[in-house]
């Protein structure tokens, strides 16, 4: 007989939750005690939340009209930040289509693809701020620490990316020309890229985007651009001058994210015809 | 008299996934100047065998001498990327760049040979490879699209654009696996006839799929079926009567 569930529902009632097992118990109180353990160390308190708050109104009020005796130098700078982006996604880009021709499956040796994936994953792992105090340390203060940066953190981003778009490619698709005696790299050159450039370009213009968030923070560690300004401006408790600053970045992503939208509607029928 | 364009004997190859040989103690030769016709039902080993015979999957036991050279088991890339070169492959499925032009597609049939990116991009040709591979778009009356990116052609189209390309490599053997697949009738029939033209014209050798009878008897001097995993019909072509063709997919 089929029991409906009209019917005795309590005669025949399926627990709402399956009881937890004592490792399930173990967990539970560990999560709880990390938890209560981390308001603890960042002292959430109300006083404190309110004395905040206030200053935040205070700094609010100071940074009201934004100052702009300074708006020329600054906005030099925003370009700077500008150009490390974008030679730094561009050499980035560079390094990750080399990458990803020995690191795609069809046209590269199992070895080499494996190790070159290891080592894009790798440098995926850091983030920008580390590569920035990394090269900061290595070639000194100013942008060209800032490129490197950027260029390390696209390589990260677009080299597992194009890998992916790459192995995308079917291999009965590249049947044709292997049976007509392409080299590994005539199949790449004729077939894979072409084929993935569509995924390339939208991906290109995203670590674009990136990259220039990215190149803003660097300036706090040093790495050169309008981010140096915004850091000197905060030490400074110059929030007149921080609020252009940030007014100034607001413009620069609001920009990029423009082009980008209007590249990507570009290429839009190219992605549909394949 | 010339070598004898491909010796297979014994050929015997198993998918790793699947239990039954594909293809078991297959052996036919084809000389050069031939025109044959490869018969059999869907799914009985042809792509697999184009694919064996242009050294793209390994194969089991048995041998196969390609212009009377045989390269040892997996090893001879270059031995058998020298073969290819001189092949003129029209895969089942087009394989087509979908985002680059005809005139590109079309010049990728030398891809093997000389400069890759010349060969590849047509921007970069050398004007006399490019006014060579116009001339075979032009055969297939494509030269006002030559620009056209190959991903808006129609499957008409594209195929022709694998004859094309397969033309410009000035083969000595073409492998030609369905090349009149779903087309209409005409076209197929056209197609065929271009095809088997430039076999006879520029004393290439042949080797063509089909499920098209009266193709097979039209365009070959030797029909080669195979069925149940092995070669169930060699003969020439003259003589043989269609309902014995007809008797192979029963
Ligand atoms: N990559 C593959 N892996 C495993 N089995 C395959 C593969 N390709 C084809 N086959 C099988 O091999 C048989 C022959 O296929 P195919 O050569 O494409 O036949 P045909 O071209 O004569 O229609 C089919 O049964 C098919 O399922
Ligand atoms: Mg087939």
């Amino acid at each position: 007989m089929i029991n409906t569930s009209q019917g005795k529902a309590s005669a025949f009632s399926i627990p709402r939750f399956e009881k937890p097992p004592l490792l399930g118990w173990l967990l539970l109180v560990a999560v709880l005690t990390f938890l209560i353990g981390s308001f603890r160390t960042v002292e959430i308190a109300p006083e404190r939340v309110s004395r905040g708050f206030s200053r935040v109104l205070q700094i609010g009020r100071e940074m009201i009209p934004p100052r702009v005796d300074r708006i020329v130098p600054l906005i030099q700078q925003a370009l700077v930040t500008l150009q490390i982006a974008t030679l730094g996604t561009l050499i980035g880009i560079g390094v990750s289509l080399v990458a990803g021709n020995y690191a795609c499956r069809h046209v590269s040796h199992p070895y080499l693809t494996a190790s070159i994936r290891s080592f894009v994953a790798i440098v995926r792992t850091v983030p920008e701020l580390i590569w920035g105090l990394l090269f900061v340390a290595c070639f000194g203060l100013g942008p060209f620490a800032g490129v490197l940066a950027v260029a390390a953190d696209t390589f990260g981003f677009c080299g597992r990316f194009f890998t992916e778009a790459f192995d995308d490619v079917e291999d009965r698709e590249l049947e044709g020309l292997r049976g007509l005696g392409a080299t590994p790299f005539g199949q790449f050159l004729a077939l894979i890229l072409p084929q993935s450039i569509p995924n390339l370009v939208h991906t290109s213009l995203f670590a674009l985007e990136r990259s220039v968030r990215a190149s803003i923070v660097l300036g706090l560690v040093g790495a050169g651009g309008i981010g140096v300004e915004l850091d000197v401006a905060m030490r400074l408790f110059r929030y007149d001058e921080a609020s252009t600053v940030m007014l100034l970045i607001l413009v620069l992503v609001l920009l990029i994210e423009r082009i980008s939208e209007s590249v990507r509607r570009q290429i839009r029928p190219y992605s549909q015809a394949s | 008299m010339s070598k004898t364009v491909l010796d297979v004997s014994h050929l015997t190859m198993r998918y790793e996934n699947q239990t039954n040989a594909t293809l078991e103690d297959v052996s036919f030769r084809i000389e050069p100047g031939e025109r044959v016709a490869l018969l059999g039902a869907n799914g009985v080993g042809k792509s697999t065998l184009f694919r064996i015979l242009l050294g793209l999957l390994p194969f089991n036991s048995g041998t196969i001498k390609r212009f009377g050279v045989e390269t040892v088991g997996r090893g001879g890339g270059k031995v058998l990327r020298s073969f290819r070169c001189q092949v003129g492959f029209i895969p089942q499925n087009h394989g087509l760049s979908p985002t680059l032009s005809i005139l590109s597609n079309v010049m990728h049939g030398r891809l093997g040979q000389g400069n890759v990116w010349r060969r590849c991009f047509q921007s970069l040709a050398s004007k006399e490879e490019r006014d060579e591979a116009i001339q075979c778009i032009r055969q297939f009356g494509l030269e006002s699209k030559a620009l056209s990116r190959c991903g808006q052609l129609s499957g008409g189209e594209s195929q022709r654009v694998t004859l094309a390309r397969a033309f410009f490599g000035r083969p000595k053997l073409f492998l030609a696996d369905e090349p009149a697949a779903s087309l209409d009738p005409s076209i197929a029939n056209e197609m065929m006839a271009s095809l088997s033209n430039q076999a006879i014209e520029t004393k290439a050798t042949l080797l063509f799929a089909t499920h098209n009878l009266e193709h097979a008897m039209k365009f070959s001097d030797r029909i080669l079926a195979i069925g149940n995993r092995r070669i169930r019909m060699d003969a020439a072509t003259e003589g043989l009567q269609m309902e014995e063709l007809q008797t192979l997919y029963d």
